[in-house]
């Protein structure tokens, strides 16, 4: 069970940065949630919660949900032991902004989420490939079908 | 026949003959000569497809100047791995080096990816613990319980005290294990080969308690949703009494043979330190906070299971060297086994695992089970849709964070440095990959 988050702060911090549509909620089990409409605002929001005391970006993933990928960030403040999560929705083959510049965290865990969806990346350092060669599908979306090894060698 | 001959002996090469084989396909077959030609311009996730202007090789966010009252010698890359031994795994690393100077590095994995997160979206429930297993294969309790703290928390299952202090007793051990399996071979990088055989010796006896209430000794698949698979045997129980008879007094040993070793303290005191702020930014958990002077364990500040129940104490350093994350770990050793001594001491009675059907329907929903791994912040998250199989399925590997912080501490140190520092992070390419 996650610990959840005053409301008031994330919202004083996300208004004063200028991230506007961003929906807070209580999830039953993920604790405090931040859905950004504007995926284009996720470095901003970041860098504001930073600001507001959450010094760790733990986590950084994606999911292929409803024809859509999204991004999820899970923060921490170590000091108040708070997490809070933040969502946003991408289309196929957007472009994810970076969020390198408070979180450098996210390095490694960026390129994943990237090429495993089939994300386009911008504003980080190294954007290359992580885990797999060029010309890979994104496996994890979820049109791409797992194959067995037989169905491979029927095919070639 | 002389014709014929003379066709025979124009051979083939290996590359027209997988060209022949794959014509049908869609499968491109490209020479090493074509593939490194267009190597620069491969992989790369930016909307163009090219490098973006103005960055160097190797591609990484730090890099040490060259000092101007020192010998400077031309700059060359030297590839290290991904069959290097002492990169405990299949990471690769391109150093660019200055002389012996490390200037600046850049971590290539991927060669171990299985496509676990994928495999578990085809998996039920039930079948997911021995596929996680898989990617930390040194401390597969850990995983297990994260997924397994994910499945109960969506499907509402009321976990059996005995099954939450089991899980803890062999977590433990398991963690014993694992970091026995660290620091002896920490040892052996800065050239310490004895306290590698000594530490082995204790890493079997806790594998052979494993072994006894697991069955395995490494892919346990023990910790499944609704409890534990099997009850501790009395054989196990007696086990663990004479291992812990000794087990503190061998722990003076260890210290004494290796962290009293003034040529292992020159090795790794004041080498391949990270910074507190460091730490923070890019991610570490675990020992690797601690040791860098932050006072957390999610064991105490977000207790799961029953540790809640047990009295241990967090130890930290204020170093952030290997020394600090060498000895960070032989205390929490220590602290391992006072928890197992208390488990053993107040083990409730009763069942080990909750009645569950055979086949585990999840309610739609996301849980995200974390724990305390020997790595760090293990956690599993889970995207249920109400069927027996998850939609998605996230692990979060702690040393996939601290390769991050590897690539930002090796800028600046000596080659000969740079294997006993990569060590000390204590990577898992199981669950780097995945």
């Amino acid at each position: 069970m996650m610990i959840r988050t005053d409301h008031t702060l994330l919202q004083t911090a996300l208004d004063a940065a200028g991230v506007s549509a961003a929906e807070i909620t209580d999830h039953p089990q993920l604790g405090t949630l931040v859905v950004l409409a504007d995926s284009g605002m996720t470095p901003t929001a970041l860098a504001a919660l930073k600001a507001a005391g959450f010094e760790q970006l733990i986590d950084t993933f994606g999911a292929d949900i409803d024809g859509q990928v999204q991004a999820t960030y899970r923060l921490r403040s170590l000091s108040l032991n708070v997490d809070v999560t933040l969502r946003t929705q991408l289309d196929y083959g957007a472009t994810l902004r970076s969020v390198t510049d408070s979180y450098a965290s996210a390095l490694l865990a960026e390129r994943e989420l990237c090429e495993m969806f089939g994300l386009t990346l911008t504003g980080h350092p190294n954007p290359k490939r992580l885990l797999t060669i060029d010309g890979a599908p994104p496996f994890l979306r979820k049109e791409v079908g797992l194959r067995t090894k037989e169905e491979l060698w029927q095919n070639s | 026949m002389a014709e014929q001959l003379t066709q025979d002996t124009t051979p083939d090469t290996s590359l027209d003959i997988l060209r022949d084989l794959t014509a049908d396909s869609t499968v491109e077959v490209v020479s090493a000569e074509e593939l490194a030609a267009g190597y620069e311009n491969a992989g790369w996730l930016t909307p163009d497809g090219t490098p973006p202007a103005g960055i160097t090789v190797p591609r990484n966010i730090r890099r040490i100047a060259d000092d101007p009252h020192q010998l400077t010698t031309d700059h060359y890359l030297l590839n290290m791995g991904p069959q290097h031994p002492s990169t405990h795994g299949v990471l690769r690393v391109v150093l660019e080096l200055d002389g012996e100077r490390i200037m600046s590095s850049e971590a290539h994995v991927g060669q171990l990816h299985r496509g676990i997160e994928k495999l578990a979206e085809t998996r039920r429930y039930g079948q997911l613990g021995s596929l996680f297993d898989r990617a930390d294969y040194v401390s597969g309790i850990h995983t297990e319980l994260a997924l397994a703290l994910a499945t109960e928390e969506l499907a509402e299952i009321e976990v059996p005290a005995r099954a939450q202090w089991l899980r803890v007793l062999m977590g433990e051990i398991n963690r014993c294990a694992s970091h026995y399996l660290w620091m002896g071979p920490t040892g052996l990088d800065s050239g310490a080969m004895g306290i590698f055989l000594f530490m082995m010796y204790d890493r079997e006896k806790w594998l052979d308690i494993l072994e006894e209430v697991t069955g395995q000794r490494m892919m346990f698949n023990y910790v499944r949703p609704g409890g534990v698979i099997a009850d501790i045997t009395p054989r196990a129980v007696q086990l663990i009494d004479e291992y812990l008879a000794e087990a503190d007094a061998r722990l003076d040993e260890h210290w004494d043979n290796l962290y009293e070793s003034e040529i292992f303290q020159q090795r790794t005191q004041g080498i391949g330190v990270v910074t507190k702020q460091d730490a923070l930014d890019f991610g570490a958990s675990g020992f690797i906070l601690r040791a860098s002077g932050v006072d957390w364990d999610l064991r105490r500040d977000r207790p799961y299971s029953a540790y809640d129940r047990f009295e241990f104490d967090v130890m930290t350093r204020d170093e952030g060297d290997i020394y600090a994350r060498m000895v960070c770990r032989l205390d929490e050793v220590r602290q391992s086994h006072r928890i197992i001594r208390q488990c053993l001491a107040g083990l409730p009675e009763g069942d080990y695992m909750a009645k569950l059907p055979k086949v585990l329907r999840v309610p739609a929903g996301e849980a995200c089970g974390i724990v305390e791994g020997p790595r760090g912040e293990l956690a599993v998250h889970i995207y249920a849709d109400g069927s027996d199989k998850p939609l998605r399925a996230h692990i979060r590997p702690p040393t996939q964070y601290a390769l991050n912080i590897a690539d930002t501490v090796l800028p600046g140190q000596l080659l000969a440095d740079a294997i006993v520092s990569l060590g000390s992070f204590d990577f898992c390419f199981g669950e780097v990959d995945r």
